[in-house]
């Protein structure tokens, strides 16, 4: 792959192809029952066809980090010798992301290729210091992946698959809701096991970490709040190739924060309130017209 | 081309399309000590105003390669999203992408952007001992074989 330049590796992916990929399909038999082939978008305007390409690229992307971030957990947990079926739970997410890369990288395929992303491999996941003990480096990898990453994933990939109105857009989200159901519940179970050996400056190191991990979060979003005040209407229709309105997106996003990552991170003594200032509240939109307001968190 | 590469019928999975919505993830100087600075400092809107703040790093050659790749107008920088960085985590979050305002096509590179290989002269790095693979080979431990041969000289020497 000839992908190097001065801005980084292009995000392209192959198949191996043959037995490999036979026995891969045989692991994971739903990918080819999506339905492929279906995606209808002569009703979008271009832009927004463009729009969604660069959306689904970058759900690739993101379900690529995230393959990274799970097995960089993965050896961590090993390090840290967490209870072998703990670490056996885990093994299965590696594949469920490769799994979810390949579904977002086909559907971008198919609305007529992928966008440009250009990244640096080396600097893709967030790395703890190795001047950390195992226990606290598993830990912070398993509250900044899962119990915030992952647990608010899926409140959002649900809400995305609610508002999709194409067979395969939903479909394909829908599959990918069903995998991070056990993703996200991981971090809890993690830390019902690690609770008892961590320290008062581990919980309050832990803490900080979660609001690191949240406020990132946030400054991604800083885009779709300026987009909310400057077209307070929304768009409509082109939810339905794979994303929510902005107002509803943020609406949920700030509810799932709530009541999917701080709140039960608090119930382990990890609380990242006192390091976010009131960042949360200033995320949820004032009350206006809510075209998917059906979605519940 | 190897024999051995011939035979296998690789697929593409995702192929790009260079100048479509360009996005530029290249890390940041993050995570170091948790301050305000370390992620999230080039937002979308500061992404948009080149400033005139040396020094030139690698990071900075970047953005500015890719508005000079976009085009000067701001309206079609929006193609060209810096994803903040690297801290945050990686699940897919799936937000919508940024509103359709002005020319999301951005166009295509011009001139040349790809990087020639480095040429130079090859430098050969010296050989650091690294720990054996971690398979698990099974083998007999050493003492129990030392303790074996130990018996195999008593037998021998009744």
């Amino acid at each position: 792959m000839n992908t190097q330049s001065t801005l980084g590796e292009l995000f392209e992916l192959d198949l191996f192809g043959d037995a490999i990929e036979r026995r891969y399909r045989r692991l994971r038999p739903e990918v080819e029952t999506m339905p492929w082939g279906t995606l209808d978008t002569s009703a979008y305007p271009e832009h927004v066809v463009t729009a969604a390409r660069r959306a689904w690229t970058g759900a690739a992307f993101q379900e690529h980090r995230t393959g990274a971030s799970c097995a960089l957990t993965l050896k961590a947990l090993i390090e840290a010798r967490a209870p072998v079926d703990l670490v056996a739970v885990a093994c299965r997410f590696p594949l469920d992301e490769m799994v979810h890369v390949e579904l977002c990288s086909r559907l971008a395929m198919e609305l007529g290729g992928g966008s440009e992303i250009r990244y640096d491999p080396h600097e893709l996941v967030y790395e703890p210091s190795r001047e950390l003990s195992p226990l606290l480096v598993a830990s912070e990898l398993v509250v900044h992946n899962f119990c915030v990453g992952e647990a608010l994933s899926i409140p959002l990939l649900r809400g995305a698959s609610k508002a999709a109105a194409q067979p395969l857009t939903r479909a394909v989200l829908m599959r990918i809701v069903r995998d991070e159901a056990l993703h996200g519940s991981f971090g809890w179970s993690y830390l019902a096991w690690a609770s008892e050996h961590l320290s008062r400056d581990d919980r309050s190191h832990l803490s900080e970490l979660a609001a690191r991990s949240i406020r990132g979060i946030l400054r991604n979003w800083d885009a779709l709040a300026l987009e909310l005040r400057s077209d307070p209407q929304g768009r409509p229709k082109a939810h339905a190739l794979g994303w929510m309105q902005t107002r509803d997106y943020l609406t949920l996003a700030a509810r799932a924060l709530e009541s999917k990552v701080i709140a039960p991170l608090m119930r382990f003594g990890i609380d990242p309130l006192a390091h976010l200032g009131g960042a949360i509240e200033a995320l949820a939109p004032s009350a206006g017209a809510m075209p998917n307001s059906e979605i519940a968190v | 081309m190897h024999e051995v590469q011939k035979k296998r019928a690789s697929k593409r999975l995702l192929v790009a399309a260079l100048g479509v919505a360009t996005v530029s993830y290249m890390g940041c100087a993050a995570d170091s000590d948790g301050t305000e600075e370390d992620y999230g400092s080039e937002s979308l809107a500061e992404e948009a105003q080149p400033t005139n703040t040396a020094p030139a790093s690698a990071e900075q050659s970047v953005d500015k390669a890719a508005r000079i790749n976009s085009d000067s107008d701001p309206q079609t920088t929006l193609g060209i999203q810096r994803l903040p960085e690297k801290f945050p985590p990686s699940g897919n979050l799936m937000a919508p992408p940024p509103p359709p305002t002005g020319n999301l096509m951005v166009p295509p590179p011009s001139g040349n952007l790809m990087a020639p290989p480095v040429l130079g002269p090859r430098v050969l790095t010296p050989s650091i001992p690294i720990p054996p693979p971690s398979g698990n080979l099974m083998a007999p431990p050493i003492r129990e074989l030392e303790q074996l041969d130990q018996l195999e000289q008593i037998e021998l020497a009744r």
